[in-house]
Order: C-alpha cells, then structure tokens, then sequence
C-alpha cells in the first residue's frame, strides 16, 4: 500500500527526472513516470506537450523547475 | 471519418467570441532540437480553423476546424476530419486532438493574466465520434472540464502539501522561497477558480454541486470548494506573512538607513570640528611662520649689520700685515745677510786652519 511518504518521494523523483532530461519523447518518459504521476504533471503545467510529425514530445516548464528548487 | 472537438477557451465574463486577438499564428510545437513542427493556424470570418503544417518550405494543409457551436461560457463545438490512424504523432481522430493545437487555439481569444503562456496547463480536449450539443444541461463537455478542473484543485492542493511536507520533513524553517512558491501554485490554483467559474456556474451545470444526489459530482463539487478554501486559506496565511516579512524588511531597511544617516551626521560634526580646529591651526601657523620670519630678518639684518663692519674692518687689517709681511721680509734679509757673512768667516778659519795643518806637517817633515 502507497504511502503519502511513498508518494511523496515518487513524485519528487518524478519531478528531479523531468528537471534533469528538460525535454524528450513521451514514449520515453512513461517508462520513467508512472502515466498518473505524468497526468498531474500536465495538468500542474509541470510538463508541456508536443509533437512531432512521428511522435509526441514533452518539455518541463519553468513553473516545474521553480516548484522543484523550493522542495528538492 | 467525422469528428468532433469541444475546446474551453477561458473567459471571465460570458463571450461571444467575436472579437479574437489574432487572425493567424505559427508555432514550432516540437520539443525536440532538430525536429521541428511548425504549425500555421488561420483564423476564417466563420470561425473556422484552418491548421497547417510546414513540410520543406512550404506549409500544407492538415485538417479543417469547422465551428459548429459557441456558448458564451467558453465552450466550442469544431468537426473535422480524421487526418490519420497511425498510433502516435501529430494527428487528429475521434480520440485525440493535438493539446499543442488546443493550447494555440486558445491564444486567439485569451490573455494568460495569471501564469506565462508557457505555463498554461493543456487540458485535455473533450473529443469525440458524435456530435454534442455543448447547450444542453450537464453534456458530456461540460462535465469533461469541471472533471478536469477538479484535477487541477486536487493536484494544487497535493502539490502544496508536499511542499509543505518536504520542508517540514527536512526539519528546516519554512523558507521564503518556498512561501513564495506556494504562493504561486494558489496563484495558478486562483486563475483556475476564476476562468473555470464561468464554467461550473454556467446554468448548464446542475449536476456538479455540493446539494447534488449524484455522489460522484457531488463529490467533485465538495473537493473543488474545499479544495479552494484551502488554497485560499494557504494563499492568506503565506502571503500575509509574506507581506509582514516585506513590512519587516523595509521597516529593518528604514532603520539602518537611519542609523548611517546618524553615523554620518556625527562624522559629518566631527568633520566640521576638525575641520574648525584644522583652520585655526592654520591660522596660528601662519602667524607663528610670520613672526619667525620677521625674527629671522631682523636677526639677519644684525648679521648683515656685523658683517659690514667686519668688512670695513678687513682693508685696515690688510695693509697692517702687508707691513708686518715687509718687516719680516726684512728680517729674512738682514738674517740671509748675516748667514752669508757667517759662511764667510768660517770659510777664513778654514782656510786658516787648513794652513796651519800644512805648516804643522811641514815642520814636522
């Protein structure tokens, strides 16, 4: 059973993860971040989405990397 | 394929729409350097949206936004044509909707006042295979945003937690940097709460309420205002201190502007007292340079007065040795006189001797 301590810290190394790559492919980073944790990422505006013309893209926000300096 | 898209486009007062801020945008909506997707919007006098995507050089059409219903609450009915089946990319089908699109769409008829247009959370579109009549009560769009706005109310409030927690955790004094932090998540919490009220007080909404006998939306209904409640009562605590810690900062500021002042006022008194005391000196010195100076005159004047009269003094003595010189000339003369005379005379008795030796030998022979 998932803790709030648990998910806390799942959600911190969550948010180093996004802070740390910047940017990348979606396919990617649900390997790294479980879709709910992504989810509430999006819509914090912690994570942008994109596309390319093949794929779609993710970028942190300056809004995630200031909420991560204050917490880390 | 026909599909259909319903986007919230945030308003604080009921809209008709017909006023957008732009007519056409261009975006790069790739994230990945190297691999851009530059799409073109084009905004028509209808309201349609054409959606282009640059390939080479040139942009080419992509999909057509045929608008097909507005409410002045935000909401937008589109169709169009599904463009692809492939699994991932940029596509639009009766299950997806590109947020980047959405997130553009948005830009032609609303100001991001609360957050940086690069902030802006992407919702995601309410999508679908059949049509939806976005006037109608409780349909299937409106209740999909006050879904995700109640998203967006619990993960602030998680998000404040956790910040709360981590620092508490960290057994470290809430630091104003993390004030200020969560200060900004109410603020983004806050525009939510503006922009999505037009939406959940629409008098389209009957279901999602606090006295509602549906216990799922009664449930999101409850978790949106407390939700809020909290954020402001957050929102409150942290920006008054806040507030107090500025009052605090300008009052500490003021009081060491103070106290300079009064170190300088008293270096400035001291400065004037030295500097009184430094003209005095001055003036002392002057005077004292100004009397050494007339007793030095007067003492060289004496000096001067001395010398002259030494001076007079000198040719008389100079003729008494110049006599006193011939005297003892003299003198030298008289005595070179007699030391000749002397050699004579010892010359004689010499001579005398010498002849008196030859005649004692001769006698003697």
């Amino acid at each position: 059973m998932n803790t709030i301590k648990s998910l806390d810290f799942e959600r911190i190394t969550a948010l180093s993860y996004i802070v740390t790559e910047k940017f990348g492919y979606v396919r990617d980073l649900i390997v790294k971040v479980r879709q709910s944790i992504i989810d509430e990422f999006v819509s914090m505006g912690f994570v942008i989405m994109g596309y390319t013309s093949e794929d779609k893209t993710w970028r942190v926000s300056d809004f995630a990397v200031d909420f991560y300096n204050i917490i880390k | 394929m026909d599909c259909y898209v319903v986007l919230w486009i945030p308003t604080i007062v009921y809209n008709d729409f017909s006023k957008p801020l732009e007519k056409s945008l261009e975006k790069n909506i790739s994230d990945i350097p190297g691999k851009e997707l530059v799409v073109r919007l084009e905004l028509s006098e209808e309201g349609d949206f054409s959606v282009f995507s640059k390939i080479g050089e040139r942009f080419e059409l992509i999909v057509e936004l045929k608008r097909k219903q507005v409410s002045s609450n935000g909401l937008m009915l589109f169709s169009y044509n599904s463009t692809s089946d492939e699994e991932n990319g940029f596509r639009f089908t009766s299950t997806e909707f590109p947020t980047a699109v959405y997130h553009m769409i948005k830009s032609f008829y609303h100001v991001h006042d609360f957050h940086d247009s690069d902030t802006d959370s992407s919702l995601p579109p309410f999508v679908s295979s059949e049509t939806i009549d976005i006037q109608s009560k409780d349909n299937k769009a409106l209740l999909h945003y006050l879904n995700n706005y109640n998203n967006v109310i619990s993960n602030t409030v998680r998000y404040i937690q956790l910040a709360i927690r981590s620092t508490r955790r960290n057994k470290e004094e809430i630091r104003p940097e993390t004030r200020s932090g969560i200060q900004k998540l109410c603020l983004y919490a806050r525009g939510y709460e503006v922009y999505m009220g037009v939406l959940y007080h629409s008098k389209y909404n009957t279901i999602s309420n606090t006295e509602s006998k549906d216990r799922e939306w009664r449930h999101i209904a409850c978790n949106i205002e407390n939700g809020l409640r909290y954020i402001r009562t957050i929102e409150r605590e942290y920006g008054e201190y806040t507030q107090q810690r500025f009052v605090d900062k300008v009052i500490k500021d003021a009081e060491s502007s103070l106290k300079s002042s009064n170190k300088s006022i008293k270096i400035s008194k001291i400065s004037y007292f030295i500097g009184i005391a430094s003209l005095v000196i001055g003036i002392v010195s002057f005077f004292a340079a100004l009397k050494i100076a007339r007793q030095s005159t007067n003492e060289l004047r004496d000096v001067r007065d001395a010398l002259k009269q030494e001076i007079e003094i000198i040719p008389a003595s100079l003729s008494e040795t110049e006599s006193k010189i011939q005297e003892l000339k003299a003198e030298q003369d008289s005595l070179h006189t007699i030391d000749i005379n002397t050699q004579e005379q010892i010359q004689s008795v010499s001579k005398k001797v010498d002849d008196l030796f030859w005649m004692i030998r001769k006698m003697s022979e």
